[in-house]
């Protein structure tokens, strides 16, 4: 028996493993964007989708990265490489959001790479200037149609965003002089172009060290070739400050001074860490797992973390900050009183005077802010890992399973973690448990009736085989058994409610209770909820109803012919007493391993009716979640229903080798 | 709904008639006619069998059975006529614009979308000059002939990149000698004509009496409006003439007077004695003589244009359409008078009887009959009510029996309730009343609205709140709900069978992988899976097939594993590997028939799942895409107002309810008679 369960259990987790991957296969596998989809629902009335903003979210999401296998992993240098290739996209968001990723988010950490890519830059960017010069004095100079329309051409594929537009007014085509000139009026807007990847990257490489924290002092305006010289220059010069020992010692400096408050105080450690920038980010991580539970290490990693990462949100850390908090609070309370004057003190008016003050409340505020940062951190660094450090190669191995969306899925799966509702911005598990109660209420009821009416109809079905008792009652759940429950649903609600019922007006047709329940007493809120629960607990009752009569009717047929029931008559024993004694106990054994079964098909039906009647149930959530689109509580959905469904053949198997003494033990 | 669950069964008298029937078995015989016999001998499952038939018929059928286009016509059509030379003239003009703005700079994607668009202009206006061409009679075709030849000619110039101004400007040439000549061949286009010249000719007017007024400026102004006079004038003679063209010859004369009045007054704006007043007064009396004329019957009003010969339902139907009416004439056949004939042939033979005509229906069709855009629906309406309205209008429209298409939004009928309900209840006939009368006519009493229903304005099983006829949405919906069944339950089918036989035959780690596999799919509430399933993948009654067809197999599955481990321990499986057949030979000739018997019952079952599973998912919203017709998403429709339109509600449920029933009753009788040890 326990060598039996043990190999269940086991054979449970593989089923585990299936489970995961085909959820994981049925949200990706599908054709359409998640991430795009996401992108509409929150941004309702923003105006258009941007691609930049979908692809963002993709990468939030890991839809950026491989499904199940991920032959090279990306690096601190194919992330710096990535992210240079996207400084000369096409459009100016993918641009600017690509510079942001070199400053802010790499930073230092990419400045070998950058110093390494900029002469070659700047002989590519001096060859382009070259060759857009001479096109253009062709175009100036086109002798024939022939020519000049070559020029145009050649300039229109090299330039495409610079093509001139014209509106095609009373049907006629520009000239070809009217576009050549159009060309030549944006001559310096070309040449910017042109000379545009090397210049970025000098743009970046002046915001990632700027003069203040020991970077060139470069013109804006000079050439290119100068500026790529003094670069090449101050990285000879400066290119030690940015080993690992150096940034260590800085790292351990800041660590080293004891007390948080002094952050915004400009201390030399301070500035020491702001000039090592980003790099100091690995060796901070570490402090920070190594740090103990609160201690002030801790908290000092973390500010160290958002100082140079700024991500990848902010901690209060100066007192000037703290001011900001306190009067954002305070905008927030005018705004409420200004709307509703008239109503009792506001949350934050109510906690500041059971605290005693403004201070301990703002403290306490912060600390809750701070009371999950490592588990942040962590979520944070696990992608961003790749900006500041190079992997050896055994990591490498690992980052390949890890780093995909199968990889992230799985993490989440076994943590039970289904993210946050798109439309609702909660964590979706907060809303399963919100509409759990109602869904249970409905199906424990409907399942206690179908067993309450389908045993003893199955039993004097079969007592009373071939009867005209047993006919029109077999018909009857064969009838019950064929009606859509959907339509039997409306058909209800078509019959018994509303001023205009068709019969009699007898229940309300919405909703799980009255709004105004909780006025009622006790005893008036139960009647209530049972007024709002009786068309909904016939539809999801009579169908499986039917069913589970049917299986003890056959079920108990099958154990009456057997041969001990006939010697239990033989002997003499009253018919009641054979039936309900001898035939039942063994004919109910199937029904009751039915039972774990009918769970996840009631699951299913509750979200055509709680849907039909309104009911803010598990199913109903399902419903609108898919009308929205939305993901996190549709996979949560699946999944939930994949575990009750195993959970379920689970128990049956169980059951069935506990009631059931001859099964044999495989 | 229950999609998980296998079979409830009924119990029929004839158990012990079963058990002798098995006992006597005659060894000549195999097994599948002893249980057609004994499926016959259930009249409950061959009831059920005779409605899924009736129901396949219908469905095969609906395009002729509910349409909103005639089945046969013979009429003049200028209403149809003028949409299409309108549509006409709007396409040759957007192909000219997107073609010259295809010779500038232009993105990729612009380019790539004009290039989409003038595609669909190319490919669309040949097909509107052909349905042109067929609604003329001989004399005038002759003459048309050439023009859309010309027109098309050039068409196929004008789409070349890049394109030369002067194809261009041929084509748009061409697109006005069909106009000129053709643009006026009913009369509501002749007024149309005649009455565009006459605004801009107020306007000139108007133009030319400030010019004067306004001194050495206004001479310049007047310089330029004389050209524009000429134009505005042979523009209103053109329009005059087409439309005189219409009256009868003692009606021409004023309106002709009226014209050279004015026409004179518009010519001699450059003389020194022109009077604005003069000339506004000589263009209000053409108007009015115009309006006169045009309003009073004009008795050749329609015979400019001949009469015609249409079959538009049967004109666009499409191949599939037509192959499945064939198969279902074949089946009727092979049932009814050629019955002993059909069963004389081996089963190859039968399968050509009964496929082969569909086949060669559908290629011929396809080759045959191009496929076309029809005219909206409410065309064929209009003309059929304008025949009905005049005495004196020659011509026959024949509607399907529900003269109403899947999608005729009807905006007037709009949550109209059964006929029936109209006639015999009071308050459902004050809205017939309301309904029927027609703009600017006093109020009907409710006896007069019902006198007045006709066939083309009752419907039958009501409308629905956007005034589409629910029986013929009902009629139509058929098609997708019973081949969802069917479709869905051959995927799985196949799925399961094969799936099943591998596990079963090869066992060892094959059968555990495959099982392992086959637990964790029946672990997902199927439900759940679908909808989610269908919430990712774009709405589509193929994907709603292939969604049911790839999550429900696990049945099949399990029935096909379990009869494959018993069949294979048998003496005969042995004897075939000792013969040396191949694996494939024996699962599929020897074991697979024997493991077939609980598979078909399956699948009637599964039949009725998949019809409910499609209904529910219909009903939510998330099954065929909205406007498209299947039982569930007409249920879907009533959601929310469920008392305002009961009927919306009540008629589908019914069908779907019928349906699923015949399925259960027929998977009932295969399990009784193939397995008579299972009857209880």
């Amino acid at each position: 028996m326990w060598q039996y369960l043990v190999k269940r259990l086991l054979l449970m987790l593989v089923t585990l493993f299936g489970i995961a991957l085909i959820s994981f296969l049925v949200i990706t596998l599908a054709p359409g964007d998640p991430a795009a989809l996401k992108v509409a629902m929150s941004g309702r009335g923003q105006g258009a989708i941007s691609d930049l903003t979908i692809r963002k979210n993709r990468e939030l999401y890991y839809l950026d990265r491989p499904r199940l296998l991920d032959t090279s992993p990306p690096t601190r240098r194919t992330s710096v490489e990535g992210a240079l290739k996207d400084l000369d996209a096409r459009t100016a968001l993918e641009r600017e959001d690509a510079k942001l990723t070199l400053e802010s988010a790499i930073g230092t950490a990419g400045l070998d790479v950058l110093l390494e890519v900029l002469p070659r830059r700047a002989e590519e960017a001096a060859a382009a200037r070259a060759e857009l010069e001479q096109r253009l004095t062709a175009l100036k100079d086109a002798g024939s149609e022939a020519a000049r329309s070559a020029a145009l051409t050649a300039l229109a594929e090299r330039y495409p965003p610079f093509a001139p537009r014209f509106a095609l007014d009373g049907g006629r085509v520009p000239s070809a002089e009217e576009r050549a000139a159009a060309w030549l009026r944006q001559r310096d807007a070309l040449v910017t172009e042109a000379e545009g990847p090397a210049r970025r990257v000098l743009g970046v490489l002046a915001a990632v060290v700027p003069p203040a924290a020991g970077g060139p002092e470069v013109a804006a305006g000079a050439p290119v070739a100068d500026a790529v010289t003094a670069w090449q220059a101050w990285w000879a010069a400066r290119a030690q400050d940015y080993e690992p020992a150096p940034v260590q010692a800085a790292v351990d400096a800041w660590l080293a001074e004891g007390d948080v408050a002094v952050v915004g105080s400009g201390s030399p450690q301070l500035e020491a860490l702001k000039r090592v920038g980003q790099l100091a980010a690995p060796a901070l991580m570490q402090a920070l797992e190594d740090a103990d539970e609160g201690s002030p290490a801790e908290r000092r990693a973390a500010f160290g973390l958002s100082i140079v990462c700024k991500k990848p949100w902010d901690l209060t850390t100066s007192p000037e900050e703290r001011q900001t908090l306190a009067s954002r609070w305070k905008e927030r309370r005018e705004a409420l009183e200004g709307s509703k004057a008239d109503m009792a003190p506001s949350a934050y008016e109510r906690e500041v005077a059971a605290l005693g003050s403004e201070e301990e409340f703002l403290a306490r505020e912060e600390a809750r802010e701070f009371d999950d940062h490592r588990a942040r951190w962590a979520d944070w660094w696990f992608r961003a890992e790749e900006y500041y450090v190079d992997f050896p190669a055994h990591r490498q191995v690992v980052r390949a399973f890890t780093q995909t969306q199968f990889g992230r899925w799985m993490s989440r799966f076994v943590r039970l973690d289904f993210g946050e509702s798109y439309d609702q911005k909660r964590p979706v598990i907060d809303i399963i448990f919100e509409r759990l109660p109602k869904t249970l209420t409905l199906n424990a009821i409907s399942l206690s009736l179908i067993y309450l009416v389908a045993v003893p109809l199955g039993i004097f079905s079969a007592v009373r085989k071939d009867t005209t008792v047993d006919r029109a009652s077999t018909l009857l759940l064969f009838v019950l058994y064929s009606l859509p429950s959907f339509w039997v649903g409306s058909m209800l609600i078509l019959a018994f409610t509303g001023q205009d019922a068709f019969l009699w007006d007898l229940f309300p047709s919405h909703h799980f209770s009255s709004l105004d329940a909780d006025k009622l007493t006790r005893w008036g809120q139960v009647k209530d909820v049972a007024a709002h629960i009786v068309l909904p607990v016939i539809c999801l009752t009579y169908v499986e109803l039917a069913y589970v009569s049917r299986q003890m009717r056959t079920g108990l047929l099958d154990v009456i012919r057997q041969d001990y029931v006939r010697t239990a008559r033989a002997k003499g024993l009253p018919e009641q007493r054979v039936i309900l004694k001898h035939a039942l106990r063994n004919g109910l054994i199937p029904i009751v391993t039915l039972a774990a079964a009918l769970l996840p098909v009631m699951f299913g039906g509750s979200v055509i009716i709680e849907s039909i009647f309104t009911i803010d149930g598990l199913g109903k959530m399902a419903f609108d979640a898919i009308n929205k689109r939305d993901y996190p509580i549709i996979m949560a959905n699946l999944v939930i229903g994949a575990f009750l469904t195993l959970l379920g053949i689970l128990i049956a198997d169980i059951a069935y080798a506990v009631v059931d003494p001859r099964i044999e033990f495989r | 709904m229950d999609p998980m669950h296998s079979q409830p069964d009924i119990t029929t008298a004839n158990a012990a008639q079963a058990s002798a029937d098995v006992a006597t078995l005659d060894p000549g015989q195999d097994s599948w006619s002893v249980a057609w016999r004994q499926l016959r001998r259930n009249r409950l499952a061959i009831a059920g069998l005779v409605l899924i038939f009736v129901f396949f018929g219908v469905a095969s059928f609906a395009p002729l059975l509910a349409s909103g286009r005639p089945l046969f016509l013979r009429a003049h059509v200028p209403n149809i006529y003028e949409t299409d030379l309108a549509a006409f003239l709007d396409w040759d003009a957007r192909l000219r614009d997107t073609s010259l703005a295809l010779g500038t700079e232009l993105s990729p994607e612009q380019r790539e979308r004009l290039l989409e668009r003038r595609a669909l202009y190319v490919g669309g206006i040949p097909e509107i000059l052909d349905r042109l061409g067929g609604a003329l009679d001989a004399t005038q075709r002759a003459a048309f002939e050439p023009l859309r030849q010309g027109y098309v000619e050039r068409l196929a110039a004008a789409s070349r990149d890049p394109v030369a101004p002067a194809d261009l400007e041929a084509l748009g040439a061409a697109a006005a000698r069909i106009d000129a000549d053709f643009g006026a061949l009913t009369l509501g286009a002749a007024y149309k004509r005649a009455g565009v010249p006459l605004l801009a000719a107020w306007d000139w007017v108007e133009g030319v009496a400030d010019a004067r007024g306004a001194g050495d400026e206004g001479r310049a102004a007047l310089e330029r409006l004389a050209v524009r006079g000429e134009e505005t004038a042979r523009a209103v003679e053109d329009g005059v003439a087409a439309l005189l063209a219409f009256l009868p010859p003692e009606g021409r004369a004023a309106p002709s007077e009226a014209a050279a009045r004015a026409l004179a007054a518009l010519r001699t704006a450059a003389e020194p004695g022109w009077e604005p007043a003069a000339a506004r007064a000589a263009i209000g009396d053409l108007e009015a003589a115009l309006d006169e004329a045009a309003t009073t019957r004009v008795p050749e009003a329609l015979q400019r244009l001949p009469q015609v010969t249409l079959w538009p339902a049967f004109r666009y139907l499409n191949p599939a359409e037509v192959g499945f009416m064939a198969l279902f004439v074949a089946c009727l056949a092979a049932l009814g008078p050629l019955r002993g004939a059909f069963l004389a042939l081996s089963g190859r033979g039968r399968a050509v009887a009964l496929l082969g005509p569909a086949l060669v229906g559908a290629l011929a069709w396809g080759q045959l009959v191009p496929a076309g855009h029809p005219p909206a629906d409410a065309l064929y309406k209009e003309l059929a009510r304008g025949l009905a309205q005049d005495p004196d209008a020659q011509g026959t429209v024949v509607f399907p029996l529900v003269p109403f298409g899947e999608n005729e939004n009807i905006y007037a009928d709009r949550t109209t309730p059964p006929a029936l309900w109209e006639l015999v209840s009071e308050r459902a006939g004050e809205g017939l009343a309301r309904r029927l009368r027609e703009p600017g006519e006093a109020a009907l009493t409710v006896d007069e609205a019902r006198e007045r229903l006709g066939r083309l304005r009752a419907h039958l099983l009501g409308t629905d709140e956007n005034g589409r006829d629910v029986l013929a949405r009902l009629i139509i919906g058929a098609r997708v709900s019973l081949s969802v069944g069917f479709v869905a339950v051959s995927i799985y089918l196949a799925i399961g069978i094969v799936l099943g036989a591998v596990a079963g035959y090869f066992g060892g780690w094959v059968d555990v992988l495959l099982s392992r596999f086959n637990e964790v799919v029946t672990c997902f509430p199927s439900f759940f899976l679908i909808i989610t399933v269908m919430a990712i993948l774009p709405p589509s009654i193929w994907n709603v097939m292939i969604v049911i067809g790839i999550t429900r197999w696990t049945e099949v599955f399990r029935l096909v594993r379990a009869e494959f481990l018993r069949l294979t321990a048998l003496d005969f499986v042995t004897a075939g590997r000792a013969l040396g057949l191949s694996s494939a030979r024996i699962v599929f000739r020897h074991v697979l028939p024997n493991a077939l018997g609980p598979v078909f019952v399956a699948a009637a079952f599964g039949v009725a799942g998949a019809i409910l599973i499609e209904s529910a998912l219909s009903f939510l919203g998330f099954g065929v895409p909205p406007p498209q017709a299947s039982w569930g998403s007409v249920l879907h429709d009533a959601r929310g107002h469920e008392q305002q339109m009961w009927w919306v509600t009540i008629f589908p449920g019914l069908l779907i309810f019928l349906t699923v029933t015949a399925y259960n009753l027929v998977g009932e009788g295969l399990r009784d008679a193939l397995d008579p040890r299972l009857r209880r």
